[in-house]
């Protein structure tokens, strides 16, 4: 005779090989989500802009997270947010993680001209046997140009000259 | 005055599910005599449910297991609980070899209702017809999300409802005969459908 077995997620876990979370990469969902990225005139990102989760380390250590997504084109009030896609966090027990959501027009972050992030943001992560969780937390923010180096000499350079004309 | 005659057919068939090796969310696609999971998983093609298989069955926060011993060759006392057309549960396979499942029963048609709580269930179509969850009935609600489980990779897809286009997005694929998902809903609701086999 076989009793039967209440499994709580701990369980299931112990069928999982490898440790791992997943979350749902979409910044709209329901009122749980609701995070716009918009551009400088408020208008949504839409096309031409990459999104990408970071996870959050130690010392504010930015790891990427695959895939990244575009933003949806279907029309401008859903231009402000992502093509969902399922984010798995490699080498993460389910728990609480901290991530930070990225938008960009290059190629990458950093070598984007128009580009905005997040705040850090804290969410719980389940067993791998139960779906993924929502960016819970998650704050929206806006892109915006990039100052050229030779813009922020001149600020520099302005903002010299005014303080030594205040020492005379 | 006159009045069109009404048939009642009652259509009852088979269908083979097969199982790969790990994780498989499945449902029971016929409605049995007996939908106790001891009977529902006698009839593996040639009896061969492995030893070990499990079935997990959702409760809204947690798993229950049961654990088929080829001892009892059943899921003992366990394998009273039921799994009716319109739920689903996971089931492990153990081993490296597929298991096929032979559901025998009545295919559900009439003015049929699947109700489902707010918050996360495993739900599948209460009629045994492969198809879109749209196209199987199923009206979405903003921000409703469905889990549709990827047997090859053991990960999930996530589709969610959004209002702004009136659709799942991304484009959820088609749902199987014999295969349930889960269902995040943002309000408890019920998915509805109408069938017979005349039409």
């Amino acid at each position: 005779m076989k009793k039967l077995l209440i499994a709580i997620a701990a369980v299931m876990v112990s069928v999982a090989t490898y440790a791992q979370s997943a979350v749902v990469f979409n910044n709209r969902v329901g009122t749980e989500v609701d995070a716009k990225v918009s551009r400088a005139d408020g208008t949504g990102a839409g096309a031409g802009f990459t999104a990408q989760l970071y996870l959050v380390g130690g010392a504010g250590a930015l790891t990427p997270l695959t895939p990244n997504t575009t933003f949806r084109t279907s029309s401008a009030a859903a231009a402000f947010y992502v093509n969902g896609v399922d984010v798995i966090i490699p080498g993460m027990a389910p728990g609480p993680v901290t991530l930070r959501m990225r938008a960009y027009n290059g190629a990458d972050y950093n070598s984007s001209t128009i580009r905005g992030e997040s705040a850090n943001f804290t969410v719980t992560t389940q067993d791998p046997t139960l779906p993924g969780v929502n960016l819970v937390g998650l704050t929206g923010f806006s892109v915006l140009p990039v100052p050229e180096p030779a813009t922020l000499a001149l600020g520099a350079l302005g903002l010299g000259a005014l303080l030594i004309r205040r020492r005379k | 005055m006159a009045q069109a005659n009404v048939f009642s057919v009652n259509a009852v068939g088979y269908v083979n599910t097969t199982l790969t090796p790990k994780f498989n969310l499945i449902a029971n696609p016929l409605n049995a005599a007996d939908n106790s999971i001891n009977a529902l998983f006698k009839n593996g093609v040639n009896g061969t449910i492995p030893n070990g298989l499990q079935v997990y069955k959702f409760n809204g926060t947690s798993f229950t297991t049961l654990t088929y011993d080829d001892l009892d060759g059943s899921f003992g006392t366990a394998g009273a609980a039921t799994l009716v057309p319109g739920e689903g549960a996971f089931v492990r396979v153990p081993g490296t070899a597929n298991v096929t499942i032979t559901f025998v029963g009545e295919v559900m048609q009439g003015d049929l209702k699947n109700a489902y709580p707010k918050g996360l269930s495993i739900r599948s179509s209460q009629v045994p017809q492969e198809g879109v969850i749209t196209a199987l009935g199923f009206k979405g609600l903003n921000g409703d999300q469905i889990f549709m489980y990827d047997t090859a990779g053991q990960k999930y897809v996530t589709s969610t409802y959004d209002d702004l286009d009136g659709a799942f997005a991304p484009a959820p694929r088609a749902l199987k005969v014999g295969e349930a998902l889960f269902l995040k809903a943002t309000a408890a609701g019920s998915w509805d459908r109408t069938f017979s086999v005349n039409n």
